[in-house]
């Protein structure tokens, strides 16, 4: 495996990323738990609870008022028809039962609701057992033929009652379970915090009240309702408080931390591939390009990115610098590529000289083969200085010999990012361009301007670039240039040539 | 004519008085006036909710439990007294027994479900648990005086209480006037006390003379004994 270093090291950067990035997130979500719940948690939900049970006994009480409003009697007797859709029962004053469509008992005489109600004229709200099962009662008094009655409702206090509340909650009578909601929620509890453990904490909730914290987002929360209920045994009611609903399970959470992650640890495998091939990709072109250059060449900078663009561009620097002191030496000073990058006239060249080139003079790209000239260094497209050719040559361009490159490097699929911005005139002292400066000069000259030795090396400099710059973009070997005269002005004209 | 015949009755009568009860007597005459109940001696305040709103202004209950008189000292031969309570919904109809020694304890249950009832003896001795079939009753036997508490399993604040005298002789007071007369009382000391439900309400100590007889007559009005031979009252 290549650059092993490398993907070891991304790999290790994306796991301490993702590992740190869990871990703040996972503090961060504790310290909102905490926060939550000293704001709006357990023991909000308890009275949460508490409300909910209490409407529900209000509206008993309402209940038995609209039971009371229906009613007629006449002789002890109740001859309406009463419509309820819940228990009831209509009892006298002795607390016999004489009406309704609800018959635990026969009576509900010494039920303490009830006795409010035919003994003092209150209506209440209570609560009795009978048996096994547990009712919450509404009275509400009333006055008929000078006697006192009273319209019972009920409810039985079981699985059903209990879809009041929002929340999962277990209901005990005394210290004995008797109703429960989110059945499968409190199993889930049971399994990761333990049974045993859970009901011992249930049984202290019971006994003393308060709440208990299961774990960081699970709590549980106890409050009774008034203790004279269902004949001296206190009603309590247990909350479950999840901030995660259906995730109250610690082992659940913990299975999916650990699935989390490995799916962390292999997206950063997938993604240490990909950046690391991606990067073994380029450096591999680079290097095959490079192969491929001669002396005097540039690679085209656009055609690189995700960082092989600076190596490029430091490469084509450093290139600009050689061409540059070999020039100053009186080396290759007829380079065509010294300044092949430098296109859009920051130098004091394209300030002296009119640019003869236009958009239009560019002509369209025709499959024409131009004979190429052989030149000397056909053969060896290392990156070295030719030797100065020994016959004068018609065509200044070179292509480059890529079957050594090829050989050398099979992965090397496109070649067109071989871009390699020209190739130098083996020639530095028969310059192609000086018949075109005469063209140039002639047709200046015609109309009465003059032309100076220094304009003459602007352009000529102003041509190499621009052939330079129209081999890259045409992608051609050669570029072919001509001056025509328009509008009684010079405009030189390029032609690329494949 | 008339003033004589009158006046003729009126000595008649106050003479003839001491002949018309035999030797060593005493004659007790009671009015008892029902009055109303007073809650505070059986009502238990329960909370068992969370609403109150009072809509009806209820009169007052008459009183639910029953005057007795006892004469401590005397100890005519035991007779069997029962009392009979019901067990309806959550309340025994009577709150206070009074009995004599060997008084039975008749509980019925007049739900459709079956009750269990516990009795207790103040003060030490194993409780009874006594299971009560529904709609069918059972006896219980108070041989030893004490103070007994009964207990329904089913609503724990629905109790009610036996007290048992070491007396045989309790007599029971109804609405309206009730007289008794017992002759065979021996010569001594004695102590009359008249009880609402268990609680003694009123206590008058008096001698018995051999070949005596005295009256006793009081009152019973709003809960509160009057004693009309002394216009002395019982305290509340």
């Amino acid at each position: 495996m290549t650059n092993l270093g490398l993907k070891l090291k991304v790999f290790f950067l994306m796991a301490v990323v993702i590992t740190a990035l869990s871990a703040a997130n996972f503090l961060l979500f504790k310290d909102f738990l905490a926060k939550i719940d000293v704001q709006d948690g357990a023991k909000n939900i308890a009275k949460l609870a508490e409300s909910e049970l209490k409407s529900k006994n209000y509206s008993l009480i309402g209940n038995s008022f609209e039971i009371a409003r229906e009613l007629k009697i006449e002789k002890g007797k109740v001859v309406s028809k009463v419509n309820s859709q819940k228990d009831y029962a209509v009892v006298s004053g002795n607390g016999a039962v004489i009406d309704g469509n609800f018959n635990v008992m026969n009576s509900y005489a010494g039920i303490p609701a009830v006795e409010r109600a035919l003994k003092d004229g209150v209506a209440s709200d209570g609560m009795f057992s009978a048996g096994s099962d547990l009712y919450l009662i509404g009275a509400a008094p009333v006055m008929a033929e000078g006697k006192v009655f009273a319209a019972v409702t009920f409810e039985r206090f079981g699985n059903d009652l209990l879809s009041i509340f929002p929340m999962p909650v277990k209901a005990f009578k005394g210290s004995e379970s008797i109703a429960e909601k989110g059945t499968d929620r409190w199993e889930s509890v049971e399994k990761s915090y333990g049974k045993a453990a859970l009901d011992a904490d249930l049984a202290a909730l019971v006994t003393n009240g308060g709440q208990k914290e299961l774990n960081a987002w699970t709590r549980v929360s106890a409050f009774a309702m008034p203790y004279d209920l269902a004949g001296g045994d206190k009603i309590t009611i247990v909350t479950m408080t999840s901030l995660i609903p259906g995730w109250e399970s610690y082992n659940n959470v913990l299975y999916m931390t650990i699935v989390y992650a490995v799916v962390a640890v292999l997206v950063a495998l997938f993604f240490t591939f990909i950046v690391t091939h991606e990067i073994d990709k380029i450096l591999k072109n680079l290097a095959s390009d490079i192969s491929r250059m001669r002396v005097g060449e540039k690679l085209v900078l656009k055609r690189y990115s995700n960082g092989a663009d600076i190596v490029v561009s430091a490469m084509n620097k450093l290139i600009q610098k050689y061409l540059e002191l070999n020039e100053d030496v009186g080396g290759i000073t007829s380079s065509p590529l010294v300044r092949a990058e430098k296109s859009k006239g920051v130098d004091d060249f394209d300030a002296a000289v009119p640019d003869p080139f236009a958009t239009e003079a560019v002509e369209e790209i025709k499959a024409e083969k131009v004979e190429r000239t052989a030149v000397s260094n056909t053969k060896t497209p290392e990156t070295r200085i030719p030797e100065p050719p020994q016959h004068e040559v018609k065509h200044e361009t070179v292509k480059p010999d890529f079957s050594q490159v090829q050989a050398d490097d099979d992965d090397d699929e496109d070649n067109e990012k071989t871009q390699i911005a020209a190739t130098v005139s083996p020639s530095a002292q028969a310059n192609p361009f000086d018949a075109l400066w005469e063209d140039y000069c002639r047709i200046k000259r015609k109309h009465g301007e003059s032309v100076s030795d220094k304009e003459k090396t602007a352009f000529i400099g102003k041509v190499r670039t621009n052939k330079a710059s129209i081999m890259a973009k045409y992608k051609c070997s050669d570029v072919q240039f001509s001056v025509e005269e328009k509008d009684g002005k010079p405009v030189v004209k390029a032609k690329p040539v494949n | 004519m008339k003033r004589f015949f009158a006046l003729f009755f009126i000595c008649s009568f106050f003479f003839l008085i001491p002949f018309s009860v035999s030797a060593t007597m005493i004659k007790l005459t009671i009015n008892y006036n029902r009055g109303e109940e007073r809650g505070d001696q059986y009502r238990v305040d329960i909370r068992d909710g969370y609403w109150n709103f009072p809509v009806l202004n209820i009169p007052k209950d008459k009183e639910k439990e029953q005057y007795s008189v006892v004469i401590e000292g005397y100890k005519p031969a035991a007779e069997s007294k029962k009392e009979k309570i019901e067990l309806s919904g959550a309340e025994f109809s009577r709150k206070k027994i009074l009995f004599p020694k060997n008084g039975t304890l008749i509980v019925e249950n007049k739900e459709n479900f079956p009750r269990k009832i516990v009795i207790t003896r103040e003060g030490g001795g194993e409780p009874v648990s006594i299971e009560i079939q529904p709609q069918s009753s059972v006896e219980h036997l108070f041989t030893e005086a004490g103070d007994y508490k009964i207990a329904d399993e089913s609503f724990p604040w629905n109790t009610s209480s036996v007290k048992v005298l070491d007396t045989t002789y309790v007599w029971r007071l109804k609405e309206g006037s009730n007289n008794k007369d017992i002759p065979d009382i021996a010569p001594g000391s004695y102590s009359l006390k008249i009880y609402y439900g268990t609680v003694s309400i009123y206590t008058e100590d008096f001698m018995v003379v051999q070949n005596a007889a005295q009256s006793f007559i009081y009152k019973i009005d709003k809960g509160r004994v009057v004693n009309l031979n002394s216009f002395s009252t019982s305290m509340d």
